[in-house]
């Protein structure tokens, strides 16, 4: 194995490390907890955190500041955050208006945000919420999960919550938008190749040469189906049909499109599955309002890519639009 | 007598002495399945719960359960503290507002701490080689013992063998949730440590019952 890594152990504590000596004047870091949270003073705003395992990165410290999340609690790699990193981040960021956690539906991750939950109501601590993203629509249970994951759609809705708090929106405002996002987006995705985690330094997962994994999950767990290498038109419509089907998503629609790259993909080629899925959604009318092409939610080093579609409304599209202040602002 | 109150604080005090003490065999029948850290976490876990007892002496029955589960899921981490650290806080929960308990409040604490576990594990179910193995079968049996008035001896001896019997069905199984799932098929042959802790936890009360425990402890009286 090859990477620009130092000891296994050591690559989630350099990574927030150089986000932070990268980010100085928005980006506050906890090193011993592995909270990333944002510098710059807010008031009358209800605080948003998400957190899950490392390795899905920019997901989730990379959409630390202001207009997007208040706090990020990484794990190690694909290991779920600690209790009390999320119990520390919440009292930490909560400004008086509670706290809401957004989290993706992997089981150690809602484990510990939901008992985190209930500790600080135990303990007396800021009033929190947690919302469960669910929207990949490869497979309704996995071995990680009951039910759905929470794949690359969650950016949208740490996106538009994100936004909305900024607003001044309270907690139960926040907790009913963030769940209106998740039921009109959906996403499904499908690997080329595996995953190389740090620890192990071998693939998660066997891939033949010739071989797929379609409807894949963050972590490498199975999904739809493995099956023979297809060119890029083929495999892409199996992604986008599989996503128009399950809301539905019918003639008429205005829609938000995400080609997420898994981490180990070329931009040039997310942009061509990308182009494949603007000519399907064209052909059955769906109008895309904008199309958000890039590495959001990878799996390491994962080859792949995940198509998004999130059915819009003119509240959703102001609130896509809305400034954010992020590390991954490329200028 | 003893309060109900310093009976549940010795048999925590029991359990935890138990679990720790089964360390090394915790982590022998990891390295098999998992990655050999369920004795250090389980150590760590209920060595802070012995820290944490003395100080617990003036919470209510369920708060006392809720402080070790949180107590549980902070140190020992990982999916097993989360489904440990739920399973107490859940029968906490299900004490609130009781000064007395009875036999039906044991059988509806464990139930509800059985439930919430296999929901929050990913709706697991007896036979996918977890914890739940060797809890559920207990629950049912301390459900039937409730309903037929058993004294608390009987009740957890009954637990104790149908927790046991759980876990021995463990080691012909294939698992299907938690990290020995990555294993597939290997994982056959193997007992599930998680279905060990728990069949420990009732072996645990039962001796501390057994040996006087403090229920009828006269030198309480001193």
């Amino acid at each position: 194995m090859k990477k620009i890594i130092n000891k296994p152990e050591d690559v989630v504590h350099e990574m927030l490390k150089g986000l932070q000596d990268s980010r100085p004047e928005t980006i506050g870091l906890i090193p011993e907890k592995r909270i990333v949270y944002r510098k710059d003073p807010y008031l009358n705003k209800v605080a948003i955190i998400s957190g899950s395992g490392s390795g899905h990165e920019p997901d989730q410290a990379f959409y630390v500041g202001r207009g997007m999340l208040d706090a990020a609690c990484a794990g190690p790699v694909f290991a779920a955050p600690t209790l009390d990193a999320i119990v520390d981040a919440a009292r930490m960021v909560d400004k008086g208006m509670g706290v809401l956690f957004l989290v993706k539906n992997y089981t150690g991750d809602r484990a510990y945000f939901e008992m985190a939950s209930e500790m600080l109501e135990f303990e007396g601590g800021p009033s929190v919420d947690t919302v469960i993203i669910n929207d990949d629509v490869a497979v309704k249970d996995s071995t990680f999960t009951a039910g759905r994951r929470g794949v690359a759609g969650a950016i949208f809705v740490y996106k538009i919550v994100g936004a909305k708090s900024e607003e001044g929106a309270n907690l139960g405002e926040l907790k009913g938008l963030a769940y209106r996002v998740n039921d009109n987006v959906r996403t499904m995705g499908f690997a080329l190749k595996p995953c190389t985690t740090p620890e192990k330094g071998s693939p998660t997962f066997d891939l033949g040469p010739q071989e797929i994994e379609v409807g894949v999950g963050l972590h490498g767990e199975p999904g739809r189906e493995r099956t023979t290498y297809k060119r890029a038109n083929t495999i892409i419509k199996t992604l986008t049909d599989a996503v128009l089907e399950d809301l539905p998503f019918s003639g008429g629609d205005e829609v938000a499109l995400m080609v997420n790259g898994l981490g180990g993909t070329p931009i040039g080629e997310l942009y061509i599955a990308a182009g494949i899925t603007h000519d399907i959604l064209k052909n059955k009318h769906i109008r895309v309002h904008k199309t958000y092409v890039n590495n959001y939610c990878t799996s390491l080093d994962m080859e792949g890519c995940s198509v998004s579609l999130l059915r819009l409304n003119e509240d959703f599209k102001r609130l896509l639009a809305y400034p954010v202040d992020i590390p991954i602002s490329y200028f | 007598m003893a309060t109900q109150k310093e009976v549940l604080i010795g048999v925590l005090e029991a359990i935890s002495n138990k679990l720790i003490q089964a360390e090394k065999m915790l982590t022998e029948l990891d390295s098999q399945v998992g990655d050999a850290d369920c004795g250090i976490g389980v150590k760590r876990g209920f060595s802070a719960v012995l820290e944490e007892l003395p100080r617990t002496n003036s919470m209510e029955l369920g708060d006392i359960l809720k402080k070790v589960g949180f107590t549980l899921a902070y140190t020992i981490g990982g999916t097993s503290g989360a489904m440990l650290g739920t399973g107490f806080l859940e029968a906490g929960k299900s004490f609130e507002q009781k000064t007395e308990i009875n036999s039906d409040d044991i059988a509806q604490a464990l139930n509800r701490a059985n439930t919430v576990i296999k929901r929050r594990g990913g709706n697991t179910q007896v036979g996918d080689k977890t914890l739940v193995d060797a809890l559920e079968p207990a629950v049912e049996s301390v459900k039937k013992s409730a309903s037929q008035s058993q004294d608390l001896a009987g009740l957890l001896t009954n637990a104790y063998q149908a927790a046991k019997k759980g876990s021995d069905n463990t080691i012909e199984i294939t698992a299907k949730k938690g990290r020995a799932s990555y294993m597939g098929e290997r994982s056959k042959g193997h007992r599930d440590p998680g279905s060990v802790v728990i069949y420990l936890m009732f072996e645990a009360a039962l001796e501390y019952l057994k040996s006087g425990g403090h229920i009828c402890d006269e030198k309480d009286n001193k």
